[in-house]
Parts: C-alpha cells; sequence; structure tokens
C-alpha cells in the first residue's frame, strides 16, 4: 500500500461512523414488550397501594372485595386501554413464531392445549375474565416458549385461538391478540 | 303451617346426608404417632353428594382421628362469593373445621387464584408451596398444575433438593398418569415433572380433575393416585383394560385415608357408600436404595 493510499483508508475510515453492535431482533421486540408489561405492573402496584391490603389469611368476602376494588379501580386507571396496546403488531408476530415452534415439538402440548380450551368466547379489554369458566390450562413448553412475565399475578391463557394477557389479582383482561395459535 | 314444614324440611336434609350404610370400617393400622390424613378432590359443588362425603370423612375421623385434609383442587366450582364458601366448604365439613383439622388446598382449573388467601385453605397467598406434616419425616410439596412455568419449576426443583425428608409427596390437580376418558394423563406436564420426581426421590403423588379414584401402576418407582370424585363424579369413565390402573372405581363417589408410619403409607379408599374400595401398604424405598441418578 503506497503512502497516498494509507491516506485515503485512514481519511474514510476516520470519517465513516462506528458500525452498531448486532442486536438480535427477537430479543428486542421482547424487551420493548416486556417494558410495556412492566409499565402495567407499576401501575397495577400504585393502584393497589391505596386499597386496604389483603392479607396472606383473610376471610371469603374481604377476599371478593378487594378484588372487586381492585378491578374497578384499574379500570379507572386504565379508560384509555386499548386492544394492542401490549400485543403490538410486530411482537404479535414474534409470539406467533414462538408459539408455532414451541407446539411444533411434539403433541403432547397440542393435546394440552386442544384439551381445556374453552373455545373462542367474547372478552374486552379491561373486562373480567368469566368466573363461570375454567381456566384454560397452559401447557409448560408453551409457557417456557413465550416472553417470561415479570410478575406472577399476570398470566397468558388461551380461548379458541386468542392468546389473552390475564391479571389474576383482577381477574382482569390486559390486552389480547387474535390467531395467536396456528390451526 | 310454617311450623309443620319447616320440621319436615329438616328432616329431609338430615336423611340427605345421613350415613348410608352401617359397615363402615377404618381398616388402617391407626398407631400412635403415625400421621394420619385424609385426601379429597374435586369437592366444590355444594352438591348432596358433597355433603354425603362430608359426613362419611366426620364418621371415619370418629375412629381414625386424622388431623388433616389435602384438597387437590376444583374447591369451587361456578361461584366464589362468600355465601359459596359457605355451603361448598365450610358446611359440609364444618365438624372437621370445628375440630381443628385443617385443610390444605391446591388449586384447580375451577378456582379463582385468589382463593390462595382463604384462611382455611392453608396457603398462606401462594399459588405453590410446601409444607413439612405435623408428624413423621414427611414433606408435602403442593403444585399450581394448570400454569407450571419457568418460575415454579424452578422452585420446585430447589425445594425438592432443600428437602431432607424422606417422604416427599407431591400433590396437584392434573394427574401425570390417568386412564380417563375425559382428560387422560397429562403427558405436557409429566415431560417436565417426572424427571424432577424421579431424581429428588418422590414416592407419592396425587392428583384429581378426573371424576374418579384411580391408582396408577407403580410407574417409575412413584405411586399416583388419582381422587377427584369427592362430590363431582363420572360414571363409568375409567378406560376398559387400561395398562395404567392398577385399581380402578368410578361408580360412586369417594374420598382417601392415608397413614404414614415410618416407612409405609397405608391407604384405604372408601366410597360414598361406606364401602372400602381399595386399600394397600406403599414401601417408600430407602434412601440410599432410591436415589436415582
Amino acid at each position: 500500500m503506497t503512502a497516498p493510499q494509507l491516506a485515503l483508508l485512514l481519511f474514510l475510515s476516520w470519517g465513516t461512523p462506528q458500525a452498531s453492535p448486532p442486536v438480535n431482533p427477537n430479543a428486542q421486540l421482547q424487551k420493548e414488550l416486556m417494558d410495556r408489561v412492566a409499565k402495567y405492573v407499576e401501575l397495577r402496584k400504585s393502584v393497589e397501594a391505596k386499597l386496604p391490603p389483603l392479607p396472606d389469611r383473610a376471610e371469603p368476602k374481604v377476599i371478593t372485595q378487594h378484588q372487586q376494588a381492585l378491578l374497578a379501580s384499574l379500570q379507572r386507571a386504565r379508560s384509555d386501554a386499548r386492544q394492542g396496546d401490549i400485543f403490538r403488531d410486530r411482537t404479535r408476530h414474534l409470539i406467533r413464531r414462538l408459539l408455532a415452534g414451541a407446539l411444533s415439538q411434539g403433541s403432547a402440548p397440542r393435546q394440552a392445549m386442544r384439551e381445556e380450551n374453552p373455545g373462542t368466547i367474547p372478552v374486552r379489554i379491561n373486562g373480567p375474565y368469566p368466573t363461570s369458566l375454567p381456566l384454560p390450562t397452559v401447557p409448560p413448553q408453551v409457557l417456557l416458549a413465550l416472553p417470561r412475565l415479570p410478575d406472577e399475578e399476570l398470566e397468558y391463557r388461551f380461548v379458541g385461538r386468542r392468546l389473552l394477557l390475564l391479571d389474576s389479582r383482577a381477574n382482569m383482561v390486559i390486552d389480547y391478540m387474535d390467531r395467536a395459535l396456528p390451526h | 303451617m310454617r311450623v309443620r314444614v319447616r320440621p319436615l324440611l329438616l328432616l329431609v336434609g338430615a336423611l340427605a346426608v345421613a350415613p348410608l350404610s352401617a359397615a363402615f370400617e377404618v381398616r388402617l393400622p391407626n398407631k400412635v404417632g403415625s400421621l394420619r390424613v385424609a385426601v379429597i378432590g374435586d369437592t366444590g359443588t355444594g352438591s348432596k353428594s358433597q355433603y354425603e362425603i362430608g359426613a362419611r370423612l366426620i364418621e371415619a375421623r370418629e375412629a381414625f382421628p386424622f388431623e388433616m385434609v389435602l384438597m387437590l383442587g376444583d374447591n369451587m366450582y361456578g361461584g366464589e362469593r362468600p355465601q359459596d364458601f359457605l355451603n361448598k366448604f365450610e358446611k359440609p365439613y364444618k365438624p372437621l373445621l370445628d375440630a381443628g383439622v385443617k385443610f390444605y388446598a391446591t388449586l384447580g382449573n375451577h378456582d379463582d387464584r385468589e382463593q390462595r388467601f382463604y384462611k382455611l385453605f392453608n396457603m398462606n397467598g401462594e399459588l405453590y408451596y410446601t409444607y413439612k406434616a405435623p408428624k413423621q419425616d414427611v414433606r408435602f410439596f403442593v403444585l399450581e398444575s394448570s400454569y407450571m412455568d419457568r418460575k415454579q419449576l424452578d422452585w420446585l426443583e430447589q425445594q425438592l433438593q432443600r428437602s431432607g425428608e424422606p417422604w416427599k409427596i407431591v400433590y396437584m390437580h392434573h394427574p401425570l398418569y390417568s386412564s380417563g376418558q375425559a382428560h387422560g394423563s397429562s403427558t405436557s406436564l409429566r415431560e417436565l415433572l417426572e424427571p424432577l420426581f424421579i431424581k429428588n426421590n418422590v414416592s407419592v403423588v396425587f392428583a384429581g380433575h378426573e371424576h374418579f379414584y384411580e391408582r396408577i401402576k407403580p410407574q417409575n418407582g412413584i405411586a399416583y393416585f388419582t381422587e377427584g370424585g369427592s362430590a363431582k363424579f363420572r360414571d363409568g369413565n375409567i378406560r376398559d383394560q387400561s395398562p395404567l390402573t392398577a385399581k380402578g372405581f368410578d361408580t360412586d363417589n369417594s374420598f382417601m385415608l392415608v397413614e404414614i408410619d415410618g416407612d409405609q403409607l397405608h391407604f384405604q379408599t372408601i366410597s360414598r357408600t361406606g364401602d372400602t374400595v381399595d386399600e394397600r401398604v406403599v414401601t417408600r424405598p430407602k434412601a440410599e436404595q432410591s436415589t436415582r441418578p
């Protein structure tokens, strides 16, 4: 390499911005999803902090009152919540891919999903999960494939092909996405 | 008129839960110092059959003073208002509760998660938990089988490894093995849980969900029982000629009595009418023999 060529190379490399480290697109999407979930958890905690605390060993009346109060307070606090606030467009694609992968590994998870799925039922954002229905069991293989939720009070559940994100303390639908499960 | 009707109704009510058979014999060793337990599953209907099984439990305790009851989930079907807790739990088992018998519940797929805060279920706000029995070297691990996520799996592994008790007994709602036509074995759960059970020397697993009684032929050295017929009942639901069944009972409601003394677990399964439908002894392999890779 001649001196002018070397000078040109140095000039070009000095002028070129450093390339960003590569980002795993799935990890980025999962992080965005979890950030939105964390925001909800923060809201739920602040709402619950204003209610009388529920003791670990309570009477049924106290449990019922607490759940109803929590549901009503959350409904007020997120009255502008819409479907897709948490399961946004790109996240939905990711979740469908993860679920398809989990369900393609053997028949046991697919059977479990079929057996206890109540089928499509009407749900609405901020609405309660119908207490007249059993909670559909989610096979562990599916839970292990989905992004891990930061709070054990939040749960993934499936009705028909629809994925629900539930707040189990308030028995409330936080968000849902259609056609989450493959046919 | 009211005066006449009321006693009549009371009489009808009393007959509804009156003992159905005079011959009721507890055949367990009933040894001083043993751990005595009752096992019921899929109970929360508030139906006549739940009250009848409740009456049988009360009757059984006179001869066999069990101090705790394991509840295998579906503790409350339908509504979960305060009056449901009363009619589907507190009333049918009132004499037991009054006598200080403790109920330790697991959650089924029909149960609201908030049941974990109900003081008489002794879950202390936990979806899954472990506790040491008041007698004998026994530890129970109570799982939430409708939602077996990474956190619960990690917790279970840690707790099983940490446990020094020779008897490790797991109970949950979904059966890992079952000959039921309605549900059958929960194979997706089995794929993840059974290796942990084998590795950590779990001896016995109780489950509900299927509305009958079934004792499974031992699987990998573990005794599996299903007792989901203590109020709900699915007549004739056990598959004929199932290779899994050691003993099945699907013609009436039932419950189990269990006694642990040293390395032996005795059990007796009793029907709503007071008949013994199964009884055996499970011998725990000595710890050094049962250590599996």
